[in-house]
């Protein structure tokens, strides 16, 4: 199993685009208890799965070494659901702030 | 080039954090720099943070030569502050007067004149930047009692539009009323601005109304989707931006009040995805009042179905792509076609509260569908009924999520009352389940099914053992503070 450390610094995740309906808001600190993780998706391969939640962060990870290898600011809401399109390339998120946001998924 | 943000501080967090009710922030971006940094969450291109003003940032204005920057804070707040941008300091800041500020604007090609507007009262401030000082002036409004929600000053002009809906005309210098608009826009008038010979008003009634400058007359009006809540013009006055309450955006060519629909953006949260089997380039969201289909590669809006006042919860489509299925807050599982929107059918009451969670088989002739209350229940699809076959009682709590293995033989269901659990669907047993003291949102098969995952309230991904539910390994998915 290789380390994140081995794997160099999480690299940010590029959103290809976005659609927002209102201003966004800005900076918070989380409390502990309010970061759940709202919804996980495993790519067709189960190589990659996505998650997202309270933190309104999208986050890339390897299914097998358990790695975070990616993560996208963005949302000024809640990431509501996340999902990894049948051919791996995007990711896709939604928020509670009403914002649908496109990622390019990282290459494995 | 500089962009300015203001930020509302959100007054249910103040059971938690009491200082977050204090400060309400604005942000100067440094624009190009955070067009670079679109995704990362540092602060890189943040030039400034300015806080002052208390609980929320009513209305934001640069100066023509971009040296200083107005704001005004909301009504709590009710101060005009005048910032310098260089330096993101806080020139001066007093009381924006007695009755509540709602707007502000500078008086072109002058930093030493801002005009504010709110409720029943019109100033003008003398702002003097040697002397650190803002003096007010009341317009003379005279008997006339408005509610100035805009503001657009040029050449001598203040152009003042009002909640009642008549636009305003002032003397910058003499501060004398002038003239007023003869038609009343029936919601309001949201915003202005003059471009060319122009004075240009987004309604309450969803118009972009052409006034004459001279007269205030109405010369030609355009239709859009939702309120036209703000109005920017090109540099050069050719074209515009129209921004709607709906989330439309609009362009504009200004010559001929020619309109294109320019992007639509969802207004309500946003509660599910999904993507059809084997399409990456379309997929289908679902929140507040409607289903939308989305274009990934064009971003473009396909498809929208509404349900008025109800607000959808859960969306899927079969392996076919030929059904839309979606579970709504009044207990409705309502089914539309993909391409044209049409309704297919209903099934009424499918759970008792709201249909939190729907999936279909693989072979498409069965739903699984789960609600607020917790039940879980599997629905055969006919040509013309639909009928219930199978209803779980397990679950304590809303189901979260459910999913059906690739064979069509097992489902699972997440909950928020802490259990996840595998079905066997030909049976009608449950095969095994998982408790754990969180609240689960969601659960996934791994591709191969020899694992499953699961997230939730503890910040945990959770890998499990399909077979005797054991768990393998559990990762901390989020941070404990995030600052960005």
């Amino acid at each position: 199993m290789s380390s994140s450390a081995a794997r160099g610094p999480i690299q940010n995740l590029l959103p290809l685009h976005f659609s927002h309906a209102h201003a966004p808001t800005f900076p918070t600190i989380f409390p502990l208890h309010h970061v759940q993780i709202n919804s996980v998706d495993i790519d067709v391969e189960g190589k990659l799965m996505a998650s997202g939640g309270a933190d309104r962060l999208v986050k890339v990870w390897l299914y097998d070494e358990g790695d975070c290898i990616a993560s996208g600011a963005g949302h000024s809401g809640a990431v509501t659901k996340v999902k990894i399109s049948p051919n791996g390339r995007i990711v896709v998120s939604v928020g509670a702030e009403g914002a649908i946001m496109i990622w390019k998924a990282p290459a494995v | 080039m500089f962009l300015a943000t203001r930020r509302i501080t959100q007054k249910n967090r103040h059971i938690i954090h009491p200082f977050f009710i204090t400060q309400a922030a604005i942000i100067l971006w440094d624009f190009e720099a955070g067009v670079a940094s679109m995704g990362s969450s540092s602060d890189a291109a943040i030039l400034h943070r300015m806080e002052l003003h208390k609980l929320a940032i009513q209305a934001l204005d640069f100066s023509s030569d971009g040296e200083f920057l107005a704001s005004l804070g909301a009504q709590d707040d009710n101060a005009v502050a005048v910032w310098e941008t260089a330096t993101g300091r806080a020139v001066c800041a007093v009381s924006a007067g007695p009755q509540a500020a709602l707007t502000c604007a500078w008086v072109p090609g002058r930093s030493d004149k801002l005009i504010t507007g709110g409720m029943y009262n019109l100033r003008a401030w003398d702002f003097n930047f040697e002397r650190r000082k803002m003096v007010a002036e009341d317009l003379k409004v005279g008997s006339v009692k408005r509610v100035f929600q805009c503001l657009s000053v040029h050449a001598g002009n203040i152009y003042a539009g009002s909640s009642t809906g008549d636009v305003l005309q002032f003397s910058v210098d003499s501060g004398l009323f002038l003239a007023q608009s003869s038609h009343r826009f029936s919601l309001g008038a949201m915003c202005m601005c003059v471009v060319g010979d122009a004075l240009y008003v987004g309604t309450g009634d969803s118009a972009l109304v052409k006034l004459g400058l001279g007269d205030l007359k109405v010369k030609k009006a355009v239709e859009f989707m939702g309120s036209v809540t703000s109005f920017a013009p090109s540099r050069d006055g050719t074209s515009a931006f129209v921004g709607c309450g709906s989330g439309a955006i609009y362009g504009v060519k200004m010559a001929t009040m020619e309109t294109q629909l320019r992007g639509t953006a969802p207004v309500a949260a946003l509660t599910d995805i999904v993507f059809p089997e084997g399409s990456s380039d379309v997929f289908i969201t679902a929140g507040g009042s409607d289903i939308r289909v989305w274009h990934a590669v064009q971003r473009r809006e396909l498809l929208r179905v509404q349900v008025p006042s109800q607000s959808c919860l859960c969306v899927a489509i079969n392996r076919a792509g030929t059904c839309i299925v979606s579970g709504w807050d009044d207990g409705k599982v309502r089914a539309f076609s993909p391409e044209t929107g049409k309704a297919l059918f209903v099934i009424p009451d499918a759970h008792q509260d709201a249909v939190t969670a729907v999936a279909f088989t693989h072979a498409g002739t069965k739903l699984v569908t789960g609600g607020r209350h917790g039940r879980v229940r599997t629905w055969a699809l006919g040509a013309r009924s639909q009928t219930m076959e199978l209803s779980f009682k397990e679950h304590k709590k809303e189901v979260t999520s459910v999913t059906v293995s690739a064979n069509d033989e097992e489902a699972l269901s997440s909950s928020a009352d802490g259990s996840c659990v595998v079905w066997n669907l030909r049976r009608g047993t449950r095969t095994s389940a998982i408790f754990a003291s969180t609240v689960f949102r969601q659960i996934v098969y791994h591709p191969d099914e020899s694992q499953l995952l699961t997230c939730g309230s503890d910040r945990r991904l959770t890998y499990w053992d399909t077979t005797d539910c054991t768990a393998i390994r559990a990762m901390d998915g989020a941070v404990e503070e995030v600052r960005f």
